[in-house]
């Protein structure tokens, strides 16, 4: 399957512009999209999902047109959408808010529904508390009720939205881990603005920043776009820091001076050594460029 | 992993029947209800079910008479108590942002707001039924009837208590879309006491019209119940109020239910 956005835009009462003519390529696997707060991800995430109407353009996704109401309504069958703040019921526990989300995307087969839930359950790590109420979950377990529920139709379009923002390293990694196996034949599209995760789970990638796609394509063609333009240099001292025309990407203070690591279209200065871009060299580079 | 369905619509009835199910469920479960439910409960009979109005058997020609004057009580105040309990059921998804999640689901919002509907309705029948069961009980032991009578209750159940609760359930439900909720529910006490409680000759009310919401045709009418602001009613004129009660009842979820869509559709 594929999703293809073309051209698409949204004004917000009041005249802001969140999109301003987005095309995306999507194909099968795990498709990173990268981008600053406010730079239209969560706008894209909602009109992908149905909740919210764009002010122009189109989404394809696999064979159905996903702005027209026969279309919205076959592509909500192939969504799984876990949003950024995912609301539960306080006073259910997992096991029956899965039920619950379950028997609303038409699992009517008893059986099959628990079964299912058992499944996603023990795949998300919360068997052993599924009968406890919701409101005694961290933030951590909320998140991965959430992913579950998203995964109860087995859905060919899954949308994660912020999906780590607030978890622990550990819990971080755990989310990662499952996200990533679940790349296999759907699409996933993983919204997000920390770098690494997109980094350790994405084959491909967008950047968005003020409503518009500056990048699209592999990770690799994204660090390559890059090459050339990565530096680091060691100063005396870190309040020594680089001038010109220039992005500094990390500071390590060394007990001779400060090592910088920055981006820019020229070596900031003599003895600036050239380096291998990584992803958040790249991120940063973009963020800068445009 | 599950088999995929090839078809593009789901089983509505199926989301129905979950919205129905949990709603009830997460309504039950509330200490509010129960704890609301009795205390209102508790005041309206001790207040009157001791005097001897209710158990004087010279008043009503029938224990089917005696059990609508208990419907007509267990109408007084506690559909108070459902209107409060339920204003903040659609309020509450948009609040806990479950709304968000729900509104990317194949079920319908027509499916899941009946379902929920029902649920809440179902949930509110509950302490009633059991507060009537506990008045028809208390008025067959002091009156010293045969327990076998007791199934008659159902038709006073079903024509005086059913029809208000779906009539102030389904405004409560639907109204706190367009209405702070605690206005609401200011408003709604003021309702309840305007148009079913108080009759005042001078003051324009609703009460003892076939608006009336408290079941009062339905007890005259089909049971031979006393009313004070009611005399005497007709089987046809008890039938309209009811009619009257469940069309409203449906036509405030179809405009809740519109509501909801064009929010959507304008998002």
């Amino acid at each position: 399957m594929r999703v293809i956005v073309s051209g698409l835009r949204k004004t917000y009462r009041g005249g802001v512009h969140a999109l301003n003519g987005v095309t995306l390529d999507i194909p099968s696997g795990m498709f990173g999209l990268l981008g600053p707060n406010g730079a239209g991800k969560t706008t894209l995430m909602r009109i992908l999902a149905g909740i919210l109407r764009p002010s122009g353009g189109s989404v394809q996704v696999g064979a159905f047109d996903a702005l027209s109401g026969k279309g919205q309504l076959a592509v909500k069958r192939l969504l799984g959408y876990l949003p950024q703040e995912l609301g539960v019921y306080p006073d259910l526990s997992a096991r029956e808010f899965l039920d619950y989300i379950a028997l609303l995307k038409g699992l009517d087969d008893r059986q099959a529904r628990r079964q299912r839930v058992d499944t996603l359950l023990e795949l998300v790590a919360l068997s052993d508390v599924a009968s406890r109420k919701l409101k005694t979950y961290s933030g951590g377990m909320k998140r991965r009720v959430g992913i579950a529920q998203a995964l109860l139709n087995d859905p060919q379009l899954l949308i994660v939205d912020e999906p780590t923002a607030g978890l622990d390293p550990e819990e971080r990694i755990r989310f990662r881990n499952l996200l990533a196996d679940l790349g296999g034949n759907r699409v996933v599209i993983l919204s997000t603005h920390i770098v690494e995760d997109v980094a350790q789970t994405c084959q491909r990638v967008a950047i968005m920043k003020s409503g518009r796609v500056l990048f699209q394509g592999t990770v690799g063609q994204l660090t390559q776009a890059t090459r050339g333009h990565v530096w680091t240099l060691t100063t005396p001292h870190v309040s020594m820091r680089p001038q010109g025309d220039l992005a500094v990407v990390s500071t390590i203070q060394t007990g001779a001076g400060a090592q910088f690591r920055v981006v820019g279209d020229m070596a900031p200065q003599a003895g600036a050594r050239l380096v291998e871009p990584t992803l958040e060299d790249s991120y940063v580079w973009f963020m800068r460029e445009r | 992993m599950i088999a995929q369905n090839t078809s593009y619509t789901i089983n509505q009835w199926c989301a129905f029947w979950g919205a129905t199910r949990y709603e009830f469920l997460m309504q039950v479960r509330r200490w509010a209800l129960w704890i609301g439910f009795f205390c209102v409960a508790a005041l309206t009979f001790l207040a009157i079910l001791g005097t001897k109005t209710w158990t004087d058997d010279s008043h009503r020609p029938s224990v089917v008479s005696a059990f609508a004057a208990v419907a007509s009580l267990v109408m007084f105040f506690l559909p108070i108590a459902v209107g409060f309990l339920t204003t903040d059921r659609l309020t509450r998804d948009r609040k806990t942002r479950v709304e968000e999640t729900l509104n990317t689901l194949p079920a319908s919002s027509g499916a899941r707001l009946l379902g929920k509907y029902i649920g809440v309705v179902g949930a509110a029948l509950l302490p009633m039924l059991i507060a009537y069961a506990a008045g028809v009980a208390y008025l067959l032991a002091v009156r010293g009837r045969d327990t076998l009578s007791f199934p008659l209750a159902v038709g006073p159940f079903l024509a005086i208590i059913v029809p208000g609760v779906l009539f102030v359930a389904a405004f409560s439900l639907i109204c706190p879309l367009v209405i702070w909720g605690p206005l609401y529910q200011f408003l709604f006490l003021g309702y309840w006491f305007w148009g079913n409680l108080i009759y005042l000759p001078r003051l324009p009310t609703l009460n003892g019209t076939l608006l009336t919401a408290d079941g009062d045709y339905a007890a005259v009418a089909f049971f031979g119940s006393d009313s004070s602001v009611i005399t005497h009613a007709t089987a046809a004129q008890a039938i309209a109020s009811i009619a009257l009660l469940l069309g409203l009842s449906a036509l405030i979820l179809l405009a809740g239910w519109s509501y909801q869509r064009w929010r959507l559709a304008r998002a």
